[in-house]
């Protein structure tokens, strides 16, 4: 490749065609993975929601039992 | 009572930022084996697990997964492992993996409990006492 500004210009643009045609195979797929991922996100909030409200105190009643746990002398780590 | 510093596995953190893991709602698992696990682990198949017969559950709850000015902690509720049957197998290594992964990826890293490892004898407990301020910090 020469050195001089028309060779750069000329590669630029063979460039920006290549990268272009990458990207309109690419993006169409891109939009299907992502309207797939954000119904299925969607539906993992929902069900993360249940889960904390079916969860809500469970961290204190397992600190509690790791306290009862260690005075009546359960081994630690 | 043994302490141990948390033994970081390499391949963590870009599994949590390649969204394998969401660690605020995920389901955690202990894992316990009395060979040591090499740092390059990243999924539950390259531990080599003790037997869990006669063990209460091992799902771990979690208390926080938050960021502080930047900081994110993963704070765990302390578990209580108790047999209930038989004794359990020897075991010294003990961590965390990622039971809603695809491929049960491992949480952070690993605990020691020390030389010559730990059985707990029928009806006999171990606390698994989580560091309050968090199981592991990512700055």
């Amino acid at each position: 490749m020469a050195f001089d500004k028309a060779s750069h210009e000329k590669r630029r643009d063979e460039l920006e065609g290549k990268i272009a045609a990458i990207r309109d195979k690419s993006g169409p797929l891109r939009a299907k993975r992502d309207k797939h991922v954000q119904a299925a996100r969607a539906r993992e909030d929902e069900l993360n929601a249940e889960i904390a409200k079916a969860e809500k105190g469970l961290a204190d009643l397992e600190n509690e039992r790791a306290f009862l746990s260690r005075a009546l002398g359960a081994k630690t780590v | 009572m043994p302490t141990s510093a948390l033994t970081k596995f390499h391949p963590f953190l870009e599994a949590a930022f390649e969204k394998k893991h969401n660690l605020g709602a995920d389901t955690l698992m202990v894992w316990l084996s009395n060979t040591a696990p090499a740092q390059a682990n990243a999924v539950l198949t390259d531990i080599t697990q003790v037997s869990y017969t006669n063990m209460s559950s091992r799902a771990v709850t979690i208390t926080s997964s938050s960021q502080t000015t930047g900081t994110y902690s993963l704070v765990l509720a302390d578990l209580t492992l108790t047999m209930s049957g038989g004794a359990s197998p020897t075991f010294r290594y003990l961590g965390v993996y990622n039971d809603t992964a695809t491929n049960d990826d491992l949480v952070g890293g690993y605990l020691d409990y020390g030389a010559g490892g730990v059985t707990l004898a029928d009806g006999e407990s171990l606390v698994i006492d989580f560091n309050a301020t968090g199981l592991f910090t990512a700055v």
